[in-house]
């Protein structure tokens, strides 16, 4: 068995759970539309995922539903229950400046830049409805430019059948809701493709994304851009003719020291790392020695628990003193490996001297 | 768990699954007492649709059928941490199924007491056992009048009911 019983879960803070609010002691936007049109006038993905998280926690959504348009700066954004290191290929993102934020929503992981539009449909729980959301972005789609945008049965928007265009996700709550989406218009698909293929794989319990084709709306029908879309969107949604209104995120001026703190929240190590669910990297590599030996890391929290040599090998515990309870990354681990190296020094066998040192490069390279 | 809206198919599965056992089993005596448990009369219910059965001043939650039919397939639970104290109403975890991530409300006040840990490896026991092998976590209620404010089970259905003909 990979995880032990005695193995503890991670250690999960309860403010990561939101203080969810009654109805009555909720925000009502001082509007009389029956939808509420929102573009974010940032591209920050952290401040865009918490501005929708405090109008998910906040806003009484009784009288009118909200739509947030949204756009991110290059990021990977992963599903709430997800596993950084499996979704994604940390190095690529990390050379390329590409950020990484995990959501609140479930659902798989997404490659977000400014090619790609993100539609989030906020309502009341009692009128949460997906598939309501996706056939008016079709429509929107069809109607205005004269696309074949349909759904496919995994409820999908797909283009000429196959090439998926959007993903989705969604948050439920007692009085609100939430199904947000991506819609790729012309996004870096390269960049998406590297982003997103992870060089890890492992065992571990994580919400596992399913991978598609994908298509740019622009390389079907060059004449479309993202505020066309936008418009197209808001007015099939009203189910009205005129143009809409379109407020930007200034309406909660009042509210930026709570919106702060929920953007910071997402911007900690603990959120996005630490918050991933146990799981176990295996690396099987053949000694200088001839030995042929399994390297298990058992990580929790985002840190290191344990690391297992298979055969036994005589300094397993030597290099767990220093591999303990460090963060999984990669300049962590080699700081860790270059200061076990250093302690260990003076081999009087040469051959383990290599083996050792063999092993803690095979490790310092999993990071 | 909020105001599900599900097709009738939904509660016809409910209605199989609770109550034709106790008139399918009027004759025989035997089943009688493990329909009786299987019922559970002690069985509360909020209307976000968490349930909770009392042993003491500890209680035990789960997600009802009807809600674990209308989220789907489940794929993840995160649940709380042992020691932690939860309000009434207050999220302690969240059920992500294909559909949605969903949060859990708790019932009642108290401190978390145990996790169903078996919920990391197989989080589909919620959909094949609610009631059973798929609760989710023991509460130690600071409270109990709190319980006073729940449903029975045969509030609950008539509540679904309505909730089904609005």
């Amino acid at each position: 068995m990979l995880f032990p019983r005695s193995c503890k879960k991670p250690k999960l803070s309860m403010k990561f759970f939101c203080r969810y609010l009654s109805n009555k002691s909720r925000i009502t936007l001082p509007y009389s539309e029956k939808v509420i049109m929102l573009n974010s006038q940032y591209n920050d993905p952290y401040l865009n995922l918490a501005y929708e998280n405090f109008m998910y926690e906040n806003l009484n959504l009784e009288s009118h539903d909200v739509l947030y348009f949204w756009q991110n700066s290059p990021c990977v954004v992963i599903g709430r229950h997800q596993n950084p290191w499996l979704e994604c290929d940390l190095r690529y993102l990390k050379e390329h400046g590409i950020k990484l934020a995990r959501r609140y929503s479930g659902g798989g992981t997404v490659y977000h830049d400014l090619g790609n539009l993100n539609i989030t449909f906020m309502t009341s729980r009692a009128r949460y409805n997906r598939k309501w959301n996706l056939e008016c972005i079709a429509k929107a789609l069809s109607d205005r430019w004269n696309l074949d945008v349909d759904l496919s049965p995994r409820d999908d928007v797909v283009v000429d059948g196959i090439f998926k265009i959007s993903g989705s996700a969604a948050k439920l709550g007692k009085y609100s809701s939430y199904h947000h989406c991506t819609l790729l218009c012309d996004v870096d698909l390269d960049r998406l493709n590297r982003a997103i293929m992870p060089r890890m794989v492992a065992t571990s319990r994580a919400t596992q994304s399913v991978s598609s084709h994908v298509i740019n709306l622009k390389d079907i029908e060059p004449s479309l851009n993202v505020n066309e879309i936008i418009t197209s969107v808001a007015r099939t949604y009203m189910q009205e003719n005129e143009h809409p209104k379109i407020l930007s995120m200034d309406i909660f001026r009042k509210n930026f020291t709570e919106i702060h703190k929920i953007k910071n929240e997402l911007l900690t190590w603990e959120w996005i790392f630490g918050k991933t669910s146990p799981f176990t990297i295996t690396k099987s590599s053949l000694l200088p020695s001839g030995t042929k030996v399994k390297v298990d890391l058992d990580i929790q929290s985002g840190r290191i628990n344990n690391m297992a040599i298979l055969p036994n090998f005589v300094f397993e515990n030597e290099i767990n003193k220093h591999l303990r309870g460090i963060r999984f990354e990669s300049d962590a681990v080699s700081k860790a490996i270059g200061l076990c190296l250093e302690k260990s020094a003076g081999f009087q066998d040469h051959t383990m001297e290599k083996d050792f040192r063999d092993i803690l490069q095979n490790i310092s390279k999993i990071a | 768990m909020a105001a599900f809206r599900v097709g009738r198919g939904a509660l016809n599965v409910l209605n199989s699954r609770l109550i034709s056992p106790v008139l399918a089993n009027k004759s025989s005596p035997c089943r009688k007492i493990h329909t009786a448990w299987l019922l559970n009369a002690e069985r509360q219910f909020t209307k976000d649709h968490e349930w909770i059965v009392m042993s003491d001043n500890v209680g035990t939650i789960g997600i009802s059928d009807y809600a674990q039919n209308s989220l789907g397939d489940i794929v993840y639970v995160e649940l709380p941490d042992v020691g932690s104290t939860i309000e009434q109403n207050d999220t302690f975890g969240v059920v992500e199924s294909v559909k949605a991530a969903s949060d859990l409300y708790s019932p009642v006040t108290g401190e978390i007491v145990e996790v169903n840990e078996a919920l990391t490896e197989s989080p589909d026991l919620i959909n094949k056992e609610p009631y059973d092998g798929g609760w989710i976590a023991k509460m130690k209620l600071s409270d109990l009048s709190q319980l006073d404010e729940l449903m029975d089970e045969a509030e609950y259905n008539d509540f679904l009911k309505e909730t089904e003909d609005e």
